[in-house]
């Protein structure tokens, strides 16, 4: 058997990553909701965002979009 | 609440407390003691082989009053009963509390302190309060998490409102029955009010910030669903800021995994 090439059909993964991001950062901000107005935890609140962007490839979800 | 059936010490324990008061007992003397109970034995290297403590490989009694201390290991042998409540009865405590430990333990390190282990099981037993009032008042802890959510407000609030004490105050009354030395009790008793910590105040801020990385990160399950407010009085006293704090979290974050594994581990056992 001689195989020329493959062909896979499927979703960029960016596209299957983006509702699960969306979820964490929705839960993200439902735990944040009482207190993201205080300077500090603002800070937490937004480290964390950017972590669970980073880490989900976020970046270049929201790229694509 | 019922006092007169509080988790006990064991007689281990008990001849452990003595022979640690005494300046001339061996290290080999007290794991001597701490050996002859194998039940407990397993459990002390099971927690000393946690990520709480993952840096070392744990395999003797002894190997762990060396490496992490006399002061850690009584205080993992005294709080068994309590750690055997959690994983039976509350896994997302458990794992809440393990969270803390290594959060603690790497804040500790990160910031160069002291006494990084005994920073650690401070994290681990944070929340032995809670654990108390499941226990003791199951009925008040129903009606606890039942207000706490229909209010939207903090557990803690809540227990106020319920028990008129709460699970800080709770757990730090516990671990001065138990006799565990004030460097652990002020940091349970105090962890959500940094500044009524007055000799350990930088254990106490470590285990501080330690509980609300956990909580924001939402690993585990401490009973309460939001994260609560940082306290000025623990950033200034570990002169944390933003860059500290990102790492911290990059950090935490990859250390949670072993934590994860290590509890569905022992959930397969």
């Amino acid at each position: 058997m001689n195989i020329q090439a493959i062909y896979v059909k499927s979703q960029p993964s960016e596209e299957l990553a983006s509702p699960a991001l969306d979820n964490l950062l929705r839960d993200l901000d439902a735990r944040f909701v009482k207190t993201l107005q205080e300077p500090l935890n603002a800070i937490l609140y937004g480290i964390y965002k950017a972590y669970l962007i980073k880490s989900m490839g976020g970046n270049r979800v929201q790229q694509a979009r | 609440m019922d006092t007169k059936t509080l988790p006990t010490l064991p007689s281990v324990i008990r001849k452990l407390n003595t022979l640690s008061d005494n300046e001339k007992s061996s290290v080999q003397e007290m794991a001597k003691i701490v050996s002859s109970d194998q039940v407990l034995s397993a459990r002390i290297l099971r927690l000393a082989n946690s990520p709480s403590y993952g840096f070392y490989r744990v395999s003797t009694i002894t190997n762990a009053m060396i490496l992490l201390g006399v002061n850690v290991v009584k205080s993992l042998a005294i709080a068994s009963s309590i750690f055997a409540a959690m994983e039976k009865d509350s896994v997302g405590l458990w794992e809440h509390s393990l969270g803390v430990g290594v959060a603690a333990n790497l804040i500790a390190r990160k910031l160069g302190l002291p006494e990084c282990e005994e920073i650690a099981t401070a994290g681990l037993l944070h929340d032995i309060g809670k654990v108390l009032i499941r226990i003791k008042c199951s009925d008040a802890e129903n009606d606890i998490i039942e207000f706490a959510y229909q209010q939207q407000t903090f557990t803690l609030d809540a227990e106020r409102e319920i028990i008129n004490t709460d699970h800080a105050e709770v757990g730090g009354w516990l671990a001065n029955s138990w006799f565990l030395p004030d460097k652990l009790i002020e940091p349970i008793a105090f962890h959500h009010d940094v500044a009524r910590s007055e000799n350990y105040r930088t254990k106490t801020a470590v285990v501080h910030i330690a509980d609300i990385l956990i909580k924001a990160s939402g690993f585990g399950n401490s009973g309460d669903n939001f994260v609560p407010s940082i306290q000025q009085i623990a950033w200034d006293t570990l002169q944390m800021n933003e860059t500290i704090l990102s790492e911290l979290v990059e950090e935490v974050e990859d250390k949670l995994i072993e934590v994860r594994n290590f509890c569905q581990e022992m959930m397969s056992n």
